[in-house]
This record gives structure tokens, sequence and C-alpha cells, in this order.
């Protein structure tokens, strides 16, 4: 869908086998959780797309509600960069248990 | 312009270990770009699966390597390494990568911009690969490269 072609690969992996071609792929990003994962067409797993975040998610279900990626970083670290990952704090508590917040 | 550091660490594969941990520092975020995972051990067709997590307790290092500069021009590292940490508090479903590897393969990740995996300011919290599952226990070396 749309959610694939609007952002580049979030990373590249290569793997080097002995007597082989260098394998290269590339791996999106979940934009709330920053799970990496190589995207396999056809494979069955589903993802997910945050239309709030414009971006992918990875499908899990902690991932459903929308924590951004930076306010979860910021909600870790007690929220004391930004104000505004406080609106996301709900929500966080739900996904990682109210001892991280 | 960001500092750019490296770090290194080797420890054997096995069930639930950490290979190398990158610790966080309370003054400052660090954004891992690059990682790399190879084995220095005899070929052997071993497979062994590992994943990149967050961890809130570093635990007791095996080894604490000092992280070097990759601009020598360039201070000390703020964040900080152990090598095969153990007694160490992993947070669950916390994977930010999977990684299935034939001991054979060497593996590189590295990140696109924006795309780095952030280690929070938050004191003894890191990010660091573990091995989750392997059919031995060749030796495993690791690199970290991160901006702080």
């Amino acid at each position: 869908m749309f959610g694939h072609k609007n952002k580049g690969p979030a990373g590249f992996i290569q793997i080097f086998r002995p007597g082989e071609a260098p394998e290269e792929l590339e791996t999106l990003r979940c934009v709330h959780c920053g799970l990496h994962w190589v995207r396999v067409p056809g494979s069955g797993r589903k993802r997910g797309f945050c239309m709030r975040c414009n971006g992918v998610t990875c499908g899990a279900e902690a991932c459903d509600p929308c924590v951004p990626y930076e306010a979860r970083i910021e909600l870790m670290e007690g929220a004391k960069k930004g104000q505004p990952a406080r609106k996301y704090a709900e929500e966080f508590q739900k996904i990682e248990g109210p001892e991280r917040c | 312009m960001a500092r750019k550091y490296a770090v290194e660490g080797q420890t054997a594969a096995g069930t639930n270990l950490t290979i190398l941990e990158l610790i966080a520092a309370a003054t400052t975020r660090g954004w891992l770009y690059d990682i790399l995972i190879g084995s220095d051990a005899t070929p052997a067709d071993v497979a062994s699966e590992f994943n990149i997590i967050r961890g809130t307790v570093s635990g007791t290092g095996a080894s604490s390597p000092t992280p070097r500069a990759l601009d020598p021009g360039n201070p000390a590292a703020l964040l900080s390494a152990k090598v095969g940490a153990t007694a160490n508090t992993k947070t669950a479903n916390s994977a930010l990568l999977n990684i299935a590897l034939n001991q054979r393969a060497t593996f590189r990740w590295v990140a696109a911009p924006g795309g780095e995996i952030v280690v929070p300011i938050t004191s003894d919290n890191w990010v660091g690969l573990e091995s989750i599952a392997s059919g031995g226990t060749p030796n495993i070396n690791a690199t970290f490269h991160w901006e702080e």
C-alpha cells in the first residue's frame, strides 16, 4: 500500500558468505517502537500504518496506539526533554507498564 | 557535528547471552548506526539467532572495553560498553532488530540517516546484542558504531 512507498528504507543489511556475492537488503522501521525488519513480500506478516505518524508500524498489538518513537524515547527518559511527550503517557503506560514512566 | 565512536567485543554465543552492551550516559543520547557481527572461530555451520534489545540495568560485564573515537581529535565517549554482561535487566518485547545468521557469514546493518537506534538519556539503560539461541557456542565478534 502507500505506506511502503512514501518513505525510504531506515537501514541496510549486508551479509557476506564465503564464495558468494554479498547479499544486500533494506530494513523498514516501526514509527512507534523502532523495530527494524526486512520487508518480505508475500510473507503473510501483517504490518500496520499510522496515519498520524505517516509511516509503517511493525504490526504488534502494542504498536496499534499512536505513541511516536520520539515520544516513546522521551517517556523512557522520564519526559524530561519535551513536554509534548506527556500527552502520550497514558498510552505508553498501557504498553510498557507504569514503572517505566 | 556529532562525534562518532566505535567499540567491539567478543564472547561465545549461546542462549540468552548478552554479547555487547552500549550503555547510556546521563547527559547525552546515543545513536547506534552501524552493527557488525562475525565469528573468528573455526568455520562451521552453526545457526545462531540474535536480537538487538533494550535493557534497564547493565549488569556485570566480563570486560568493559574503552570506546574509541573515529576522529582522534574528539574527546572520550560519554556512552560506555560492556562485553558478556550478566545479571543485567532486559526489557521484554524490546527487540529492535532480529538477525538469524550462519557462523560462516558476516553480517552488517547500517542505519539510513534518521533510522538510527536511539539510546535514551537514562543512566545504566542499554542497547545491546543478545544471542537468543544458537546451535553451538562459537565465539561471536561484534562491533558497534554510534554517534553522540
